[in-house]
């Protein structure tokens, strides 16, 4: 999606708004309906294309406040408007668990991701962002920064997954087609047969891993989802591959985003990457504003389960709220100036890894390997800017960039610098 | 079309009729409507050596209609008399181009009717308004005939054309809007009709244009004279088409949300009175005016592929017909849809369109309507209706060519309560 400023004269009005339509996603902004949205009607209706009703929850304090009541709000049925119809996965992987289920897989596993886990991994995931970067700072060619991007996330967590590190180049490809099935830049034969083709990869793949981990438990999620007690009961085989699915969608599909919205941002304010040079101890605030600025998942979805009202709209048991968190980190009522990037932002409240039960648990490895990115940046990059045009996802789910031309100007004398930064943003 | 306030009895679907236009004339087409909602929200409409159409009359299935612009163009015709006739204008106005062409000419005029530009406007439209309303205290008065020169008042100016104008336009537009209507027929048929209306109409235009392209301003027509999409400018006949449709827009419209409102509140003295006693109250009397009214009656789209709505598989080619006042009724979105009531707002209702086309006069109708009303409740107690009002014979726009009207005046010590409580809020703020 395209992140242009709103212009205040020129919002859409209510009915104009359509916040389902994919195509919207990969050819304009929805920023100005959101920003519409918050004004005049914080909580709004709409109906999918099979006539489905969902809510729009478009303030922060809603959206949080949504996120943060999930006893009311729950996540069984299905998370993202592509399932409005419901989930077939619903109720038995982690993301789409309510309590007492939620906590059984969750906690097992965060040990595995923790903030300090990550943190002791940093030089290591430095190691493997090199590897995924290449080149590409320092060739001096044009280089497409969404097809590096992609491998950051498996930089970060493939090894905690537990995903051996010759699949590392296949993976995200196929974990893309599964969440834009229709993007033109994954499409192999239709939706359907794109997206059936991409389970069968990766459910194969996890398929193989599960078993090799029952003979060997390692310290990766696998084997943590392997000794999980679910309620007197391990975790089935069908259960155990959807919450691998889940862990490797939830990683793959995002962390790439916030990286080219962020390098996308650096390209058009060149003033922005002079700040960051100069002051490079601004890396971990940058980082969190470009989460902030890309929320890579536009919307999360919930269910109501007991009667409950928001902004004012009383809503019943069986009905769909949609949670823009997009939109959410776009809310003056809590950002100054929320339509500029400002890489020293303090506070930054923003909602991109959602809030409550089902906050990322990956928040704490995306955040190291994009402040890893951006000080591998700093050490080697001088200036950059964009060589091309920039293609948008087609989905409503993920504010993805499927194309990122960029010319990146390598630093004279680069690559002496690194541990300067490194420990500046690690203050 | 009559509106009454009471569900309607469901009809048996051999009965149903949405083409003829004499049936909503004379006649009240919501038990049709509630009959389909319930047992066939997809239907199609059978003619006697026509070509058929579906109607679709729930929300949620009008919502996609109209938003849904890849499956459902609006390029071929957008009324019920363009089914199986494309409307030659197509492609080449504004109500009958579909994105991405569409929209470069809507931010254009989005600029003309935006926000700030009706926020501005609003001291000389109260004006103008306020003249209007001032003669409904001079005994009997069509109320129709009233507010067929309010569109002209509100959005003349902006559009570029001189009061000299104001009242052929507004005349002939609704004679070309509702030609079959007895009380616009000027030739020996419907066609005759329509071809003096376009003829005057095309006329007054041509002048307009002409002056507009020696004197630019800041107005909608100078703006289109100055735009080009796609590279190079509208020649004069394109022009003549989009000023057509922004003026048809308005006139259309908005005078018939006013004789429908007024009607409903003559009905409900208690409703007046609240309005009269609590002027915060107008916006959302004006947002039940639109829904109640629900005019035009249809929005008209052409699939252009082959897609399923609500499990009924509808082929390329197939004309399809959303009905505004159905999915303005369906009890899943409104509570208690047959009730004129001053809603919690914002009102999902779809009286003004809904998806790419959305009316792009809407900020400035409401904000016209608002002003009527409340200048209406300023200045009276209410309406009598002093003969029956006369619907139009038509199929499109649900309004009247008369509504002969009494109004009673506030009685004197009444009429000074709004200086009192202006003067009231005026200490209160500051």
């Amino acid at each position: 999606m395209r992140m242009a400023h709103p212009e205040a004269d020129l919002l859409p009005e209510l009915q104009e708004i359509d916040l389902y339509d994919p195509e919207r996603y990969r050819t304009s902004s929805q920023h100005p309906a959101w920003a519409r949205l918050r004004e005049q009607a914080p909580m709004w209706a709409q109906h999918t294309p099979d006539g489905d009703r969902f809510w729009s929850a478009t303030r922060h304090r809603d959206v949080a406040a949504i996120l943060m009541d999930d006893k009311r709000f729950s996540s069984e049925y299905g998370t993202i408007l592509a399932v409005a119809k419901g989930d077939i996965a619903g109720g038995r992987t982690i993301n789409l668990m309510d309590q007492p289920h939620h906590a059984r897989v969750r906690l097992p596993v965060m040990r595995t991701m923790s903030t300090r886990v990550s943190r002791e991994r940093k030089e290591r995931v430095r190691e493997h962002v090199r590897r995924a970067v290449g080149d590409a700072f320092s060739s001096g060619e044009v280089v497409d920064v969404a097809a590096f991007a992609i491998h950051l996330p498996l930089a970060a967590i493939g090894d905690v997954i537990g995903i051996p590190r010759e699949l590392w180049p296949q993976v995200p490809r196929l974990a893309m087609a599964g969440v834009a099935p229709g993007d033109p830049t994954y499409s192999a034969g239709g939706e359907s047969h794109t997206l059936n083709n991409a389970h069968l990869e990766l459910f194969s793949m996890f398929s193989e891993l599960i078993q090799e981990r029952r003979r060997n438990r390692r310290d990766d999620v696998i084997s943590a989802l392997l000794d999980i007690d679910f309620g007197g009961r391990p975790l089935s085989d069908h259960e155990l591959l959807l919450n691998c699915y889940s862990f490797a969608m939830g990683a793959i599909t995002t962390t790439p985003q916030v990286a080219s919205h962020l390098i996308l941002e650096l390209c058009r304010q060149p003033h922005i990457w002079r700040r960051l040079r100069a002051d490079p101890g601004l890396v971990p605030s940058a980082v969190e504003e470009a989460l902030r600025w890309a929320s890579p998942t536009n919307h999360l979805m919930r269910r109501v389960l007991a009667p409950v009202r928001v902004a004012g709209v009383q809503l019943e048991p069986g009905e769909l709220v949609c949670t823009w968190v997009a939109s959410a980190n776009r809310d003056s009522a809590v950002f100054d100036d929320p339509d500029t990037f400002d890489p020293g932002r303090t506070p930054n409240p923003h909602l991109a890894f959602g809030v409550g039960a089902h906050r990322c648990i990956g928040g704490p490895p995306a955040q190291v390997v994009l402040a890893v990115l951006l000080e591998e940046m700093l050490d080697a990059v001088q200036e950059m800017s964009l060589a091309g045009e920039v293609t948008h996802m087609r989905s409503n789910f993920i504010n993805g960039i499927t194309r990122l031309p960029v010319l990146f100007r390598p630093r004279p004398g680069g690559g002496a610098a690194v541990g300067a930064a490194s420990m500046a943003s690690s203050r | 079309m009559r509106i009454t306030p009471r569900p309607p009895e469901t009809v048996a679907p051999a009965d149903i009729d949405l083409f003829d236009p004499e049936r909503f004339r004379s006649g009240d087409q919501h038990g049709a409507w509630r009959t389909l909602r319930e047992t066939a929200p997809v239907w199609w409409h059978e003619r006697a050596g026509q070509s058929g159409f579906w109607c679709v009359t729930r929300y949620a299935e009008c919502e996609r209609v109209l938003k849904d612009y890849r499956n459902f163009s609006s390029e071929h015709g957008t009324i019920l008399a363009s089914v199986g006739a494309p409307d030659p204008a197509g492609g080449a106005t504004i109500s009958l181009m579909d994105p991405p062409r569409h929209t470069a000419l809507r931010t254009q005029a989005m600029r003309s009717f935006s926000h700030t530009v009706v926020r501005n406007r609003t001291p000389r439209v109260t004006a103008r308004v306020a003249a209007l309303v001032d003669r409904l205290g001079e005994g009997e008065q069509d109320l129709a005939e009233l507010a067929r020169s309010l569109p002209m008042a509100v959005t003349g100016e902006l559009m570029g054309i001189e009061e000299q104008y104001w009242d052929r336009l507004a005349h002939w537009s609704a004679v070309g809007l509702t030609p079959e209507d007895p009380a616009f027929a000027v030739g020996a048929s419907t066609a005759a009709t329509l071809s003096t209306s376009h003829h005057e109409i095309f006329a007054c235009f041509m002048e307009i244009i002409a002056h507009k392209r020696a004197n630019p301003g800041d107005d909608l027509i100078s703006a289109l004279i100055a735009l080009a999409p796609g590279g190079r400018p509208m020649d004069d006949g394109t022009l003549l088409l989009n000023c057509y449709s922004f003026m048809a827009g308005a006139n259309s419209t908005t005078p018939h949300v006013i004789n429908h409102t007024v009607l409903a509140l003559a009905e409900r003295p208690d409703l007046w009175r609240s309005v009269a006693a609590d002027e915060t109250l107008v916006p959302a009397l004006v947002e039940e005016g639109a829904r109640w009214t629900s005019t035009p009656y249809h929005l008209v789209r052409r699939a252009v592929n082959d897609v399923v709505l609500a499990g009924v598989p509808i082929a390329a080619g197939d004309w399809v017909c959303a009905w505004l006042p159905s999915a303005n009724r369906d009890e899943s979105v409104f509570a208690d849809p047959y009730e004129f009531s001053l809603r919690t707002l914002p009102s999902p209702h779809l009286g003004f369109g809904a998806g790419p086309h959305y009316c792009i006069g809407a900020p400035l109708s409401r904000m016209a309507l608002g002003v009527f009303f409340r200048e209406l409740v300023r200045r009276f107690d209410g309406v009598d209706i002093t003969a029956p009002p006369q619907h139009l014979y038509s199929n499109w726009i649900n309004g009247f060519s008369s509504v002969p009207v009494r109004a009673r005046r506030r009685p004197a010590v009444a009429s000074s309560m709004p200086a009192a409580r202006e003067g009231a809020c005026a200490h209160g703020t500051s």
